[in-house]
């Protein structure tokens, strides 16, 4: 968005996973900007690398994972030339994430008091007072009931949608400037991924928060998201704002997704499409385009060279990585 | 003539610990009941704790309900051998579900061996033709399941449990855990087995905008009980119980934004009711609720496709 600072700067990330003595090219040059209230979605199915690209901004790439290159600035500060302990002080209260599975991810052995109070013990100067005003705050903001009372309880007493709102308020706990959600409704009922897609919005536009939404679906993303990234295969095939991919999907990974969504489905046909064939297993390396033995469209050139990635100017922000381009094949532009 | 599953006023409790020693019954079925007709797919719809996954273990005689009872071509369901070769399920998690140290073929011979007293060549046989109905490559039966991805391994279950020519599959959340351009290629493949082999499915989902794709008729369950049940195009189109008015605006629309009211309250619908007190099950998250919701329950009210639990239908 234009004149707000900033937030995160990713140039050139790529992450490798050495196994048996092999690298294997988890995402390939990734890069991407977010400003302060700005929403920017990942969209890809699973192995295409949007987790991992989440993790590496984090700086939580482990054995046998590592950084091949790439910059991740926050704040302009570049993360990765941090040291751990560093890093530490930023991630928590500056940036902070929340995960697919709110169950797992919340420590079963402490209560839910305990654990959003950690958050705050770690990164503030509050005395315990304060902390614990600031924590049945934090409830009332995620919107739970009888917030004294649950505050008591554990991990295990709690449903999918209320740990996912203990989630929320610990990774808000320090009002951080960025928060990374990692496929926060995909666990949960659709009228309860309603209201957290909300509480999400609003959140965010109160603290004027950046925010990046990972998942696998696009029509959620949809719904909250300023500007998509769709990733295939560990790279970035096409961004965009949220509007102009469905006046028009520019690369054929991405309109064969949209294709193959339940509600694109027409009786007419009886059969819904489908993406041909799978995702080129982990360490495949493919001489030309990655999407291209599944690509409707691929020509010649398509299966010989590496197609860039291509910052379309009268559309800005869009980039494409694709020799054919949809929309200059239909002409429809 | 009978219908092919018939499925009459089931119900289920299960135990429920209340604290230190205490437990209480908790009923998670009641009184359903609905018809699976030959060549057809009756979804079930429901949220997490609606009852849907108890539905389908009592189907598949891995549990027997309290009370009620399933007709299979008009006789009551009473050997599990015999229902174990008719009626046949597959899970969501295709990972989960597979043996990683057994081979495709071995697992896939495995139902032959228990129950169809078959010769090693036919067995042979019939676990070729198995895999090639669901689109692989019969050489493929001597990999481990690791070698598949997970697309290819929800294959590999449908044709596990399409070897004992069953009649019915019961599919508990069998394209939940898929990608969107996989669960189209399982979602067509279902179709194709359905029109190709005449076979009935039992399709148990949370994600009703996959109902619209595969089934024909469709059944609503909120708490144990059924809300709404009848044909897919009525109900999706017409809908008659709040409930599955309010599944349907809760699906995400490709590029609507989000209906954002910043004095809404936001109310999450994760408490369910006790189903021992009276009155309307959905009633506290019902809009429409009123008197007479919270003192009786409501009846199901028909048309002529369509039946709904609901004073305000």
């Amino acid at each position: 968005m234009n004149g707000e600072p900033v937030l995160l700067e990713v140039e050139d990330l790529s992450v490798d996973f050495e196994l048996r003595g092999v690298s294997i090219n988890a995402i390939q040059s990734v890069s991407l900007k977010v400003s302060a209230g700005e929403t920017v979605g990942i969209v890809g199915e699973s192995g295409s690398g949007k987790s991992v690209t989440s993790l590496a901004i984090m700086g939580l790439i482990k054995e046998p994972g590592f950084l091949r290159s790439g910059v991740v600035r926050i704040f302009g500060e570049d993360m990765l030339k941090l040291s751990r302990r560093q890093r530490r002080k930023y991630l928590g209260r500056d940036i902070s994430m929340i995960f697919q599975e709110p169950t797992e991810s919340l420590n079963p052995v402490f209560s839910i008091a305990q654990q959003i109070d950690e958050v705050l013990k770690s990164h503030g100067s509050m005395n315990h007072e304060q902390r614990t005003d600031r924590v049945l705050e934090l409830m009332k903001i995620v919107g739970m009931p009888e917030p004294e009372k649950t505050l008591r309880s554990w991990p295990h007493q709690l449903s999918g949608g209320m740990n996912q709102r203990v989630m929320i308020a610990m990774a808000i706990a320090c009002n951080p400037s960025l928060l990374i959600a990692d496929e926060p409704t995909t666990a949960l009922d659709v009228t309860v991924q309603e209201q957290i897609l909300k509480l999400l919005r609003r959140l965010q536009q109160e603290n004027n928060m950046g925010l990046i939404f990972i998942t696998h679906d696009l029509s959620v993303v949809s719904t909250i998201a300023d500007k998509i990234i769709v990733m295939y295969a560990g790279q970035v095939v096409e961004l965009c704002a949220t509007d102009d991919l469905f006046q028009q999907a520019l690369h054929p990974y991405t309109e064969a997704l949209l294709k193959s969504l339940p509600e694109n489905y027409s009786s007419a046909n009886k059969r819904m499409d489908s993406i041909k064939g799978s995702q080129p297993a982990a360490g495949e390396i493919l001489p030309g385009c990655r999407f291209q033995p599944r690509c409707n469209y691929a020509r010649e050139l398509c299966s010989q060279q590496k197609p860039v990635l291509n910052a379309i100017e009268e559309f800005s922000p869009r980039a494409v990585r694709c020799f054919y381009p949809l929309v200059y094949d239909s002409g429809t532009v | 003539m009978p219908a092919l599953l018939s499925v009459s006023k089931i119900s289920k409790s299960y135990r429920e610990s209340t604290g230190f020693l205490g437990t209480r019954e908790k009923e998670v079925l009641s009184e359903v009941s609905f018809e699976l007709e030959s060549a057809q797919i009756f979804a079930v719809v429901g949220e997490s704790g609606s009852g849907k996954s108890t539905l389908a273990r009592q189907v598949v005689m891995l549990e027997q309900p309290d009370s009620g009872e399933i007709f299979l071509h008009g006789k009551p369901l009473q050997s599990e051998a015999a229902v174990h070769q008719q009626i046949r399920m597959i899970f969501q998690n295709p990972v989960a579900s597979l043996n990683p140290h057994k081979r495709i073929y071995q697992q896939l011979e495995e139902p032959l061996i228990n129950y169809a007293g078959l010769s090693q060549s036919e067995r042979a046989n019939r676990i070729r033709q198995s895999l090639e109905h669901v689109g692989l490559d019969a050489d493929q039966a001597s990999r481990f399941p690791h070698m598949f991805s997970g697309g290819q391994r929800q294959r590999i279950t449908i044709a596990r449990a399409l070897i004992l020519n069953p009649e019915i599959i019961v599919a508990d959340e069998a394209v939940s855990a898929l990608d969107v351009s996989v669960q189209a290629q399982i979602l067509n493949l279902i179709l194709d087995l359905k029109d190709e082999m005449g076979m009935s499915w039992l399709f148990i989902t949370h994600d009703i905008s996959v109902v619209n794709v595969i089934a024909d008729r469709v059944m609503v369950l909120y708490a144990g009980k059924v809300m709404e049940i009848g044909r897919v195009k009525d109900v999706l189109e017409n809908p008659l119980h709040p409930y599955t008015r309010k599944l349907l605006e809760c699906v995400p629309k490709m590029g609507a934004s989000l209906n954002m009211d910043f004095n809404e309250e936001l109310s999450y619908p994760d408490v369910v009711v006790p189903s021992t007190e009276s009155g309307c099950v959905y009633r506290n998250r019902c809009p429409l609720a009123d008197q007479i919701c919270r003192e009786s329950e409501p009846p199901m009210i028909s048309s002529a496709n369509q039946s709904a639990a609901c004073f305000k239908a």
